[in-house]
């Protein structure tokens, strides 16, 4: 392929940023009463840069992944607005979605060892998607499967389109869903928490995978995790999340240098470090999040911050602009956050 | 992404042969002596169904007056398996029941397989209302009296015993989409599955080529007790005269004979009870071999 034939598909629907997601509110009903899973999110992710949503299990990152591929359980209610492209997304029937999922937007799953088809050759698997979407002649897609199965670093493609996802090693099988992933170059790629499943090194490998099939087709990709160091890693601007609303966001370096939400720094503040010295107690953040059928009136985050204002138990603090680029949802300033 | 089809042509000729899970179960199948002996002797039995009357001169609702009833095999007048009670050639009959009995049981349980995998697929895939209404359908149907079943059927259609598949095809069904539709609801929330929403995979596409394969294991098994029961499904309502009707014949019928006279012609018995032995513990060796050879993480 060559690459003005892919500038072209790439760029075709431009001047809207990629995807413009607005005042996303999550639902869920469930017997114990409504749960907020996501309150109010918005941002935009423009094309070709890498975006970190970080943040404690349950705030929220999945259910935005989820929302906005449109993957909610029965049970779930989004409202607002996301747009792909300029086209809103939210809502849509499945037919309209299944248009631009797997073509346009992919998505990298946690667990590469449930996320895979038993049943289903890897070569099937990854045919699935041309064979779908593009009507690809099965050998010809096929072709297409040995290609990218190359490109990510499978040894011996070959033999590996005929293997069955549990003659795979773990870091092989991420390996495949990236490749899954990329078949069609996506404009978007999402990845929910893709190396939480891995060891270390094999970590590191398959971050070094996504920069490089980045690289190499300029898709923009939404890294979802609650490891700092991958974020650090690989992304440009980071949001951070808790009880379902994004409390700050900002450059990565920023993030990393000036943390300016008191979650935030304490988020920085309990990674272990290797420059540490390691005697002590690795410190933790005091408290538990909020549950999400009962979020308080103020700031979610209240309870466990030490710089809490009395304005701050008694309504939800704005977003505001801080910088460039540069939000925050804390009442304070970062000169007076003193560690 | 567009390829000239010069190049496509050229990836035509490369040969990169994806294999099926069909084609890997086949190898596999192949490999498996006892369900291989299972198939060959299933193949006996179908074949000596289809050309085993032909092997003798009678046929099977000639009565020989000049035969004693109740003979034991003769051989000088080609009676291989002797006569019935009614001095009728038993190996011709036996042959004329394997006909009926093996259509019943392949046939019903086709009917089964494909309409329960598809309905209880279909049901536990879609999950909430829809699920709710489809298998509500499957319980009234399951209170429904079976024997009332058929006797309306018959009383509306006639004997047939094309009724036979369509009445036991129609209760057969319901346990099948019961399993299907249990195995379906614990697939449904797996990860593959999702990811195959993600990509963009329409919900048919996901219950053929996700779901389906990954229930086929169950399936199978619940497919070969399924094939003895409806057999025996059949030679009871035949007993109660619903079924195949005189002089034609099945292996139930036959069985149901030939236990009334037990001790005077234990012949009568034993024939068509070791066809249907034979046959069913086939069935099982092959459905075992199936469900393994359908597996991948036996390969």
């Amino acid at each position: 392929m060559s690459t003005e034939v892919l500038e072209q598909s790439r760029w075709t629907n431009s001047g809207a940023p990629l995807l413009q997601v607005a005042g996303l509110e999550t639902r869920f009903t469930t017997p114990d009463g409504t749960v907020n899973a996501v309150n109010g999110v918005s941002f935009t992710v423009s094309r070709g840069e890498t975006i970190g949503i970080v943040g404690e299990s349950g705030s929220g990152k999945s259910q935005v992944l989820m929302s906005i591929m449109g993957l909610l359980p029965q049970n779930g209610c989004s409202t607002g607005s996301v747009k792909f492209d300029g086209q809103e997304i939210l809502g849509q029937s499945r037919d309209k979605l299944n248009e631009i999922r797997g073509t346009r937007m992919a998505m990298i799953f946690q667990d590469p060892m449930t996320a895979l088809n038993p049943y289903l050759t890897i070569g099937r698997q990854l045919t699935e998607v041309l064979t779908f979407h593009r009507h690809t002649h099965e050998a010809l897609a096929l072709e297409q499967a040995r290609e990218i199965l190359e490109q990510v670093h499978i040894p011996e493609p070959d033999k590996r389109l005929n293997m069955y996802p549990h003659e795979l090693s773990g870091g092989m099988r991420q390996r495949v869903m990236i490749a899954m992933g990329m078949l069609c170059r996506p404009d978007l790629l999402i990845a929910d928490e893709p190396t939480t499943a891995l060891d270390v090194t094999i970590q590191a490998e398959i971050l070094g995978l996504l920069a490089e099939q980045q690289a190499a087709t300029g898709t923009a990709i939404i890294l979802v995790t609650h490891d700092l160091g991958v974020v650090a890693q690989l992304c440009d601007r980071v949001f951070v999340m808790y009880a379902g609303r994004l409390v700050e966001q900002g450059d990565v370096r920023q993030i990393f240098y000036d943390p300016q939400h008191p979650y935030t720094r304490a988020l920085l503040h309990s990674m272990p470090r290797l420059d540490d010295d390691v005697t002590g107690d690795l410190p933790t953040i005091g408290g538990q999040p909020p549950n999400l059928a009962r979020l308080p009136r103020g700031c979610a985050f209240a309870e466990r911050c030490d710089y809490c204002l009395d304005d701050c138990l008694g309504a939800v603090p704005p977003l505001r602009q801080i910088g460039p680029a540069r939000w925050t949802a804390c009442r304070r300033d970062a000169s007076e956050l003193t560690a | 992404m567009t390829v000239s089809s010069f190049e496509t042509a050229r990836f035509l000729d490369t040969k990169i042969q994806g294999v099926s899970l069909w084609q890997s179960a086949r190898r596999r199948l192949v490999r498996n002596r006892a369900a291989m002996g299972g198939l060959v002797v299933l193949l006996i039995v179908s074949l000596l169904a289809i050309f085993g009357p032909l092997l003798s001169p009678h046929e099977y609702d000639d009565v020989f007056w000049d035969m004693p009833f109740s003979a034991p095999p003769d051989f000088a007048h080609d009676f291989y398996f002797g006569t019935d009670a009614n001095g009728r050639d038993l190996f011709v009959r036996t042959m004329y029941g394997a006909r009926i009995s093996l259509l019943v049981g392949v046939l019903a349980s086709m009917v089964s397989l494909i309409i329960g995998v598809i309905y209880g697929a279909t049901a536990g895939f879609l999950g909430g209302h829809t699920d709710n209404v489809m298998m509500r359908i499957v319980d009234i149907m399951y209170s429904l009296p079976f024997m009332f079943f058929v006797i309306l059927l018959t009383v509306f259609f006639g004997r047939d015993i094309f009724l036979i598949f369509v009445a036991i095809g129609a209760v057969e069904w319901l346990d099948m989409a019961r399993i299907v539709r249990g195995q379906t609801m614990t697939l449904k929330h797996r990860e593959f599955i999702e990811a195959a929403h993600a990509f963009g995979v329409s919900g048919p596409a996901i219950i053929r080529r996700h779901i389906i394969p990954n229930i086929l294991g169950p399936v199978m098994v619940f497919v070969t007790l399924t094939v003895p029961k409806v057999i025996l499904l059949e030679s009871f309502l035949s007993f109660l005269g619903l079924g195949v009707q005189e002089p034609m014949t099945s292996w139930g019928v036959l069985i149901a004979d030939g236990a009334r006279t037990m001790e005077s012609a234990p012949h009568l018995l034993l024939f068509p009870a070791t066809f249907l032995a034979v046959t069913l513990f086939s069935l099982n060796f092959l459905g075992d071999g199936l469900r393994d050879a359908l597996d991948p993480k036996d390969r």
